[in-house]
C-alpha cells in the first residue's frame, strides 16, 4: 500500500468512487458504482452534517492510553465535548488557535500542548489532530511531533484532517487508521500467524453483544473494536484474519493489514439479523479455529431468537432504513426476515464496495436508494412522498421523520449486532409501531419547510457535476 | 470636516521595483508638501527602508503578537519629510499565513483610525508580488483603496503578472474594489520596451502612468539607504519620480482593464518576439 508513504490516504471518492448525493433505485446505483469513475453529484443546497474531523475525533477518543491534541480554534472542542458526553473516551486538549496563531503559525502552542499532555497524563501515545484552519495555513505539525517523540520516547502521531478534503465523513476513520499504520504499526509481528481473528470496529460500533457471541462460539479474537489499546493494534499484525463489525468504517485498516501483513480480510457483512449473524460467526470461526463449537452455538441461539421473534413480526410493513451503508443493509435484511417490505434505503454514502449488495437488492425488490448524509429537507421530502409505515434511523433524523408523521425507531442506543442484537432491535421496532402517538403529536406542529419546498422533488438540489 | 484621503495600492511582479517606485513616489509627494503614509504589505518588511534610513521598525504583526493593545506609535516611524512608515509584516518564512497577516494588519490600522488621525493626503500600499491569494488582494477589496497601479518592466513575466492583477481588479471592481490607475513602466531601457508596454496597455484597456528609465542613480541611492528624491534631488531621475508622483496624485482617469486570456497573451508576446528579431536584424544590416 503505497499510500503509507504519503502524508494522507486517498479520499473515498478517489479510492472507490464514493458518492454522497444520489437519488434513484438500487439497480441504477449499482450500475453507477460499477463504473470506473462514477459521476459525482453536487448539492446546490446542503444542510450541515458530520465531516472527517468529527469522525477522526470520535475514533481517537476510543484509543486507550492516548491523549488527543486538537489543534484548532475553540469550535472543534465543541464537537469533542459532544462526543465525550455521548461516549466518554480518552483525555484531550485543544490549542485554541486565535487569529494571530493563524498568521504567525501555532507550532509553539502545539509544542506546549504536547508537553502539558505528557506531564498531565503520561500517555502511551499522543495524537495531534489537524483541523480546517491548520490545513489552510499549513501549520507545521510534523516537526513538533518528531521533536516531542524524541524527547518523550512515545509515539506522537499527526493526523492530517482538514474537514474539506472528502465529502464522506468516514474518511476521518481512514485518516486515523492511516496515521496508526504509518507511524505506530511499523514493526513486523515476528511470530507466525496465530489462530485468532482480529475483531475490528470503529468509533460508532457497539461490541457487547457480538463479543458475547464470539465467546459463546469459542472463537479466539483480538479485540480492536469499541475502546481498544495500541497493544491490541500491535497484536493485530500477527492474527490469521480480520473481521469487521462494520467493514465500511474500518476499511482502511482491514485493507492495510491484508496488503502489508497478509492478515486476510474476511469480507463478511455486518452481523445483524439472524442470517447475517450466522454467516459472520461462521466466517470468524473459520479463522479463529472452532467451527464445530460455533455451529452448535449458532443453532442454539438461533432457535431461541426465532422463538422470541414470532411475536414481533413486521408482516407487510413498509420500512425506510436511514443509516450508514453496512448497518442499513444489515437492518434491511433483518426487516425482510421479519416479513417487512424495504421501501427505500437512505445511506450516508455509497461506493464501489457496496455495488454487490445493491445488485442483490436490485434483484429482490429494487428499493429506492437516497444518499443523503444529514439533509433533513431531502429526508422529509422523500418520506412525504414514500409514506412508509416505519422509519428506522438514528435519533437526530428520527425526530425529523416523527415530525413528518412517520412512526420512527431510533437505533442509536441499541447494540444491533449478534443474536442478542436481534432481540433488542425487533422489540424496538414492534414497540414503535404499537405507539404511533408520538409521531402524531409531533406532526401536528406542522413542517419546518414550506409547502412550496416540499412540492419539489426530493432530489431537487442534487445536480450532476459537468466536466 | 475630515480630509479626503486617497488610498493607492501598488502591485507588480516580485523584484520589479515596487518598493523603490512606491518609496520615491511617497518621497516626492512629501517633498511637495503632502502628508503621506506608506504601508508595506509584505512579510519581508522592507518597503519603507529607504524612507527611514533602514532603522528597525516593529511590524504590525509583531506588535500584535506581543500585545493585544497596539498603538500607532508602536508600529510606525516618521521617515523622509514626514512620511509615516508602517510595515504590516508577517510570519517568519515557511510558517503561518502571510495573506491573513496583511488582512489583520490592514484591519488593525483601520481600527486605530490611523488615516484620519494622521490626516493623510495619500496612503500608499506597497503589496507583495503578484496577487497571490485573497489576503494580498485585501488592499484592493472592500473599498480600502479606490485605485491600484501596477509596476511592470517589458519582460514577459512582469507583463504576465500585470495581466493577472487585472483579473483581480476585474473581480473586485464591480463590488466597490479598486480600479486601475495605470501601468508604471519601470527599469526601461532604450528601444522597444516603452512601445511593448504601451501596446499591452492598449490591448487591455489600461492607461500608462509613466515610464521610469533604468538608471545607476537608483542603485546608488539605495546603497546609501535613501530614495532618489533624498539622495540625488537634483538628478534627472528624481524629476522622473516627481513627474510620476504628480500623475499618480492627480489622475482620476481610472478604468477596469480587460485582461488577455492565456492564449491571446502568448500570441501577443510571440508577435513582439518576432518584432524584436526583425528590429535586431535590420540594425545588423544597417551596421554592415
Amino acid at each position: 500500500m503505497n499510500e503509507i508513504r504519503q502524508r494522507l490516504p486517498r479520499t473515498r471518492e478517489k479510492r472507490r468512487g464514493a458518492l454522497t448525493a444520489y437519488y434513484g433505485d438500487s439497480a441504477a446505483l449499482a450500475d453507477e458504482l460499477e463504473k470506473e469513475e462514477p459521476r459525482q453529484r453536487i448539492r446546490t443546497y446542503s444542510e450541515t452534517d458530520d465531516d472527517e474531523v468529527t469522525f477522526a475525533i470520535r475514533l481517537l477518543g476510543r484509543i486507550r492510553g492516548s491523549v488527543t491534541i486538537i489543534h484548532s480554534p475553540p469550535g472543534c472542542g465543541a464537537i469533542k465535548l459532544e462526543d465525550e458526553l455521548k461516549a466518554g473516551g480518552s483525555p484531550w486538549l485543544i490549542t485554541n488557535i486565535e487569529e494571530n496563531d493563524s498568521i504567525l503559525g501555532a507550532d509553539d502552542k502545539l509544542r506546549e500542548a504536547v508537553d502539558l499532555a505528557y506531564r498531565t497524563w503520561r500517555p502511551e501515545i499522543i495524537f495531534i489532530l489537524a483541523t480546517p484552519v491548520v490545513a489552510i495555513n499549513n501549520d507545521d505539525i510534523q516537526s513538533a511531533a518528531t521533536e516531542k517523540e524524541d524527547l518523550y520516547n512515545i509515539p506522537v502521531v499527526p493526523v492530517y484532517a482538514a474537514g474539506f478534503r472528502s465529502r464522506t465523513a468516514v474518511y476521518g476513520y481512514d485518516l486515523v487508521f492511516h496515521a496508526l499504520a504509518k507511524y505506530v504499526l511499523k514493526g513486523e509481528p515476528g511470530a507466525p500467524p496465530i489462530p485468532v481473528v482480529n475483531l475490528i470496529g470503529a468509533a460508532g460500533t457497539r461490541t457487547g453483544n457480538i463479543i458475547t457471541d464470539l465467546n459463546g462460539a469459542g472463537i479466539s479474537y483480538n479485540n480492536v473494536s469499541g475502546s481498544f489499546s495500541i497493544s491490541a493494534l500491535q497484536r493485530s499484525l500477527g492474527a490469521s484474519a480480520s473481521i469487521a463489525i462494520d467493514k465500511d468504517d474500518a476499511r482502511f485498516l482491514l485493507e492495510w493489514l491484508e496488503e502489508a501483513h497478509s492478515v486476510v480480510h474476511l469480507e463478511e457483512i455486518a452481523p445483524i439479523g439472524l442470517a447475517g449473524t450466522e454467516r459472520w460467526l461462521l466466517a470468524a470461526a473459520g479463522a479463529g479455529g472452532s467451527t464445530g463449537q460455533a455451529r452448535a452455538y449458532i443453532e442454539e441461539e438461533k432457535a431461541a431468537a426465532e422463538q422470541a421473534l414470532k411475536r414481533l413480526r413486521l408482516d407487510g410493513v413498509s420500512v425506510i432504513v436511514d443509516l450508514p451503508p453496512e448497518q442499513a443493509f444489515g437492518i434491511a435484511e433483518f426487516v425482510e426476515e421479519l416479513g417487512g417490505v424495504v421501501a427505500a434505503l437512505s445511506l450516508t454514502h455509497a461506493d464501489s464496495s457496496h455495488a454487490p449488495r445493491l445488485r442483490e437488492w436490485a434483484s429482490r425488490s429494487n428499493p429506492q436508494v437516497y444518499i443523503q448524509p444529514g439533509q433533513p429537507f431531502e429526508k422529509i421530502n422523500a418520506l412525504g412522498k414514500l409514506k412508509p409505515a416505519l422509519y428506522i434511523g438514528k435519533g437526530e433524523a428520527a425526530v425529523w421523520a416523527a415530525r413528518a408523521g412517520i412512526t420512527a425507531a431510533a437505533v442509536d442506543s441499541v447494540d444491533l449486532y449478534g443474536f442478542r442484537g436481534v432481540q433488542e432491535l425487533a422489540p424496538l421496532l414492534a414497540k414503535a409501531l404499537r405507539n404511533p402517538s408520538l409521531s402524531r403529536y409531533l406532526s401536528a406542529g406542522g413542517s419546518s419547510y414550506r409547502a412550496g419546498w416540499l412540492s419539489k422533488s426530493a432530489n431537487w438540489h442534487i445536480k450532476q457535476e459537468v466536466k | 470636516m475630515a480630509k479626503a484621503t486617497k488610498h493607492i495600492a501598488i502591485y507588480g511582479k516580485g523584484g520589479i521595483g515596487k518598493s523603490t517606485t512606491t518609496s520615491n513616489i511617497s518621497a516626492a509627494l512629501a517633498e511637495a508638501g503632502y502628508r503621506v503614509i506608506q504601508i508595506g504589505c509584505d512579510p519581508k518588511s522592507d518597503s519603507t527602508n529607504t524612507l527611514r534610513g533602514g532603522d528597525y521598525l516593529p511590524t504590525v504583526i509583531d506588535s500584535l503578537r506581543d500585545s493585544s493593545k497596539v498603538k500607532l506609535q508602536d508600529v510606525s516611524a516618521i521617515g523622509f519629510k514626514g512620511v509615516l512608515c508602517i510595515e504590516a509584516g508577517g510570519p517568519v518564512p515557511g510558517v503561518g499565513c502571510a495573506g491573513r497577516g496583511i488582512n489583520a494588519a490592514v484591519g488593525l490600522l483601520q481600527e486605530l483610525n490611523v488615516f484620519e488621525e494622521y490626516e493623510a493626503d495619500y496612503v500608499l500600499y506597497d503589496v507583495l508580488g503578484d496577487v497571490v491569494c485573497g489576503g494580498f488582494a485585501v488592499p484592493i477589496r472592500d473599498g480600502i483603496t479606490d485605485r491600484a497601479y501596477v509596476v511592470s518592466s517589458s519582460d514577459f513575466m512582469a507583463i504576465y503578472a500585470a495581466n493577472n492583477l487585472f483579473k483581480a481588479i476585474g473581480k473586485y471592481a464591480p463590488s466597490g474594489g479598486a480600479k486601475l490607475g495605470g501601468i508604471i513602466g519601470n527599469s526601461i531601457l532604450p528601444g522597444y520596451p516603452e512601445s511593448l508596454i504601451t501596446d499591452f496597455a492598449k490591448r487591455t484597456g489600461a492607461a500608462v502612468a509613466g515610464f521610469v528609465p533604468r538608471s545607476p542613480v537608483v542603485a546608488q541611492s539605495e546603497l546609501y539607504g535613501k530614495t532618489v528624491i533624498e539622495a540625488s534631488p537634483g538628478s534627472e531621475q528624481a524629476d522622473v519620480y516627481r513627474k510620476l508622483a504628480a500623475h499618480v496624485a492627480g489622475n482620476e482617469n481610472l478604468s477596469v482593464p480587460s485582461p488577455l486570456n492565456v492564449t491571446d497573451l502568448r500570441d501577443w508576446a510571440r508577435s513582439w518576439g518576432d518584432a524584436i528579431n526583425q528590429e535586431a536584424a535590420s540594425f545588423s544590416a544597417s551596421a554592415r
